[in-house]
């Protein structure tokens, strides 16, 4: 009996066009759109390629040039110089094919750049650098000329002071967390199957569940049924997101895919659960319910950083505590350290907090829907 | 007026799902608002830093004081794991070690491992920071050299490092360029298409049903009285939307809205309202009339259009194939319009060329309209 009714209830979920919608068609929609926006973003807009420069010489100055080529030159090159006329340099720098323009009289350097950038603090930084040698000879010449080739030797050494630490993740593209934040949306919307099968297990809130409470069926096995189908439908939903994200758009997690099926699936139990126990509430209509289960989804995803990249790290700076009870954050913070930590202590008490909603959820749905009995309907 | 009242009262019934966008709306524009930064000379990036100091001595400390007055010390507590999240969500660029013995290193001329750093490897920040750091610890040794103790070569190589070139920031928009404005007039493309579509349509779409149809053709209401009526009710609600909208941009914005960049975007804003009530009118041809089909093809309209149409993330950064297919959609116009106009992209302004964009806009307007009589009258056609 029970798998008679669990085959039904499949299929009862799968003819829910709303909910399949928001489940499955909504999340690869919004994926797409992701990777169109979001894709190549990184290496774009963050990673660090050598900066185009016009540089306009009124009085040729040979150190400037010097010190221009030396950072132009190899595979590590700071800057891409083009040697122009001041006209022809201004309308590069307006429609964006130069960073800066760099114009030389002698010793007088000026930068004029379009806007404020990282990378026009790093030409500026550089011109800087070259303003600030000058300053030390002369202050050294000033103090003991005889220490001035010493000085000089020390501008000139090659040095590295700086040690780089890697962090330990795969993927430091901060774009892929909205697709985690996706994958955490497409987990909690799976509630509304949750929901849907719940309510149509009760009689006082659809007519199939009056149907359903006058059969002789046991309650219990019915409304198992009805959870076990919610969490099925919900786990092939958020499986072919993830495998459309993973094999047709080629984003990279930073984690194996059995590991991310692995957090999926907990989030998956979690909303198929907080579905039932929201179905179970009350006597509040199906919409009502519904319009209650999106809004704080969607609340938990806002927070989450769903629709603002870096919101986890604002509650985690101001409401630390919020991160550690919001479902969406804790799905979406453990994919994230599957990512840089590779699985860790944060991943463990991240899934164990699911898995405690899961269980409150479900026991909570049970104590609500059990031994019901309608005088009239 | 029946026509009309009733086609307000059925408005009225989508007052709260108006007011939901419109209120996520200002919320996100008084946050921008609230981190507005004002016009102003040019300034250094200043990136998020923390320091740990392991060596202690006046060179380090001095080293520290270079770094508060150039850039914004954070402090990160939670150990490792806070610091990676943290550097991922870019809440902090860069984690500096000042490793023990940085004083003595820079004394005796050793510029190699004095520190290690933590950051996302290969970005234009940390390539900066790591430049400044270089160039900080080669004038110290430079100091050095002549002659100073290495406390007092960081501080003279501080105090040279406030020798600056003259930066000149060009603008060649035709407004305050970087103004938040901009992303206000941006989003409008957004949230105007979400309302328009998710609440208008099921209204529009009702009075299309045959049976309401049939009873409205079949009473004493001219067919051209009962179009006028819908045409002034969604006229009437549309110019409401879009002045409330306007009146959010002048509580944010105040006199810049006034502006003839302001009114040149309020302008633009308008145009893309006609087109969105010319892409409701026509899915509302097609019958469709449940709330949730309407909310699912809103939704999905609204965002394709603002993702592919670089509304979220500029245009620049999207590929030429995207742009390509995003130009064959009203949005891309309307957004490539403001970016000119606030000097967010490449294109230098031009009013010429700024009204042909809205010029394509209201084609778009046109084409939509033409198209949803042609859908209603073969609909029509076909019922008979």
């Amino acid at each position: 009996m029970f798998l008679h009714l669990l085959k039904y209830e499949l299929l009862t979920g799968l003819r829910n066009r709303q909910a399949m919608f928001w489940m499955l068609a909504f999340p690869i929609i919004l994926g797409t759109f992701f990777n169109i926006a979001f894709s190549g973003l990184y290496e774009s807009d963050e990673l660090f390629k050598e900066i185009p420069v016009a540089v306009c010489t009124e009085q040729e100055n040979a150190t400037f040039t010097e010190v221009m080529d030396s950072l132009s030159e190899g595979g590590d090159a700071l800057f891409a110089p083009e040697y122009l006329a001041e006209g022809k340099a201004m309308k590069k720098l307006e429609n964006g094919d130069v960073s800066g323009v760099i114009f030389v009289n002698g010793s007088d350097i000026r930068l004029s750049v379009k806007s404020e950038s990282t990378a026009a603090s790093i030409i500026r930084s550089l011109l800087d650098n070259y303003e600030v040698n000058v300053k030390v000879i002369t202050d050294a010449a000033n103090a003991d000329p005889q220490k001035l080739g010493q000085v000089i030797e020390a501008m000139s050494a090659e040095i590295s002071p700086v040690e780089a630490r890697q962090m330990s993740g795969d993927s430091a593209d901060p774009y892929v967390q909205y697709f985690y934040n996706l994958l955490a949306m497409n987990c909690l919307f799976g509630a509304l199957s949750g929901l849907g099968l719940v309510i149509s297990v009760q009689a006082n809130l659809s007519e199939l569940g009056a149907r359903k409470s006058v059969s002789p069926v046991h309650k219990l096995e019915s409304v198992t049924a009805a959870l076990t189908a919610a969490v099925i439908l919900n786990l092939i939903c958020s499986g072919v997101t993830l495998l459309y994200l993973t094999l047709a758009l080629k984003v990279d997690f930073g984690a194996p895919l059995p590991a991310l099926f692995g957090v999926t699936a907990v989030g998956v139990l979690v909303s198929a659960s907080m579905g039932f126990f929201i179905g179970a509430i009350g006597k509040m209509s199906e919409g009502m319910k519904i319009g209650i289960l999106i809004s704080v989804s969607m609340f938990f995803c806002f927070l989450s950083g769903l629709c603002v990249g870096n919101m986890y790290a604002l509650v985690e700076r101001y409401a630390p505590w919020f991160n550690r009870i919001n479902p969406a954050a804790l799905i979406s913070n453990s994919f994230l350290a599957l990512n840089i930590y590779g699985g860790s202590g944060r991943l463990t008490a991240n899934l164990l907090t699911l898995g405690g909603y899961a269980v409150i959820f479900t026991l909570g749905g049970y104590y609500l829907t059990r031994r019901r009995r309608y005088a009239s309907l | 007026m029946q026509v009309y009242k009733v086609f307000m009262k059925m408005a009225r019934k989508r007052l709260v799902t108006i007011l939901m966008y419109f209120g996520i709306f200002a919320l996100i524009c008084f946050i921008m608002t609230a981190n507005a930064q004002q016009d102003k000379d040019y300034s250094d990036k200043k990136l998020k830093i923390s320091v740990a100091d392991m060596d202690n001595t006046e060179a380090s400390r001095s080293l520290r004081d270079y770094i508060s007055e150039n850039h914004e010390i954070v402090t990160i507590d939670g150990g490792d794991g806070a610091l990676q999240d943290a550097i991922y969500y870019r809440t902090l660029n860069c984690s500096l070690t000042i490793k023990a013995g940085f004083g003595e290193a820079v004394a005796a001329g050793e510029g190699d491992g004095l520190f290690e750093m933590v950051s996302a490897s290969g970005t234009y920040e940390s390539q900066l920071f790591e430049g400044q750091l270089t160039q900080f610890v080669k004038t110290a040794e430079m100091y050095s050299a002549s002659g100073m103790g290495s406390g007092e070569a960081c501080r003279a190589a501080a105090e040279a490092q406030e020798q600056h070139v003259d930066v000149t920031v060009e603008n060649f928009s035709a407004g305050n360029p970087g103004s938040r404005l901009s992303y206000f007039t941006q989003y409008l493309a957004y949230i105007f298409l979400v309302i328009m579509i998710v609440c208008f349509t099921p209204i529009l779409s009702a009075f299309n049903t045959l049976d309401l149809r049939r009873r409205i053709d079949c009473s004493a209401l001219p067919l051209a009285s009962k179009n006028m009526q819908l045409f002034c009710a969604t006229g009437t609600l549309t110019a409401a939307i879009w002045l409330v909208f306007q009146i959010l941009g002048v509580a944010c914005y105040g006199g810049e809205m006034f502006s003839k960049t302001g009114l040149l975007a309020m302008l633009n804003s308008f145009i893309f309202m006609v087109v969105a009530v010319g892409i409701t009118v026509l899915i509302a041809q097609f019958g469709i009339a449940g709330d949730d089909v309407c909310s699912m093809i809103g939704n999905t309209v609204s965002l394709g259009m603002a993702f592919l149409c670089g509304v979220f993330v500029p245009q620049d950064l999207l590929g030429d194939g995207v742009l390509k297919a995003a130009s064959f959609l009203p949005a891309y116009w309307l957004v490539r319009a403001n970016n000119m106009l606030f000097g967010l992209s490449d294109e230098g302004y031009s009013l010429g060329k700024y009204l042909s964009y809205l010029g394509i806009e209201a084609l778009f307007a046109v084409v939509l309209f033409a198209a949803a009589a042609v859908v209603a009258k073969v609909k029509r056609q076909s019922a008979e």
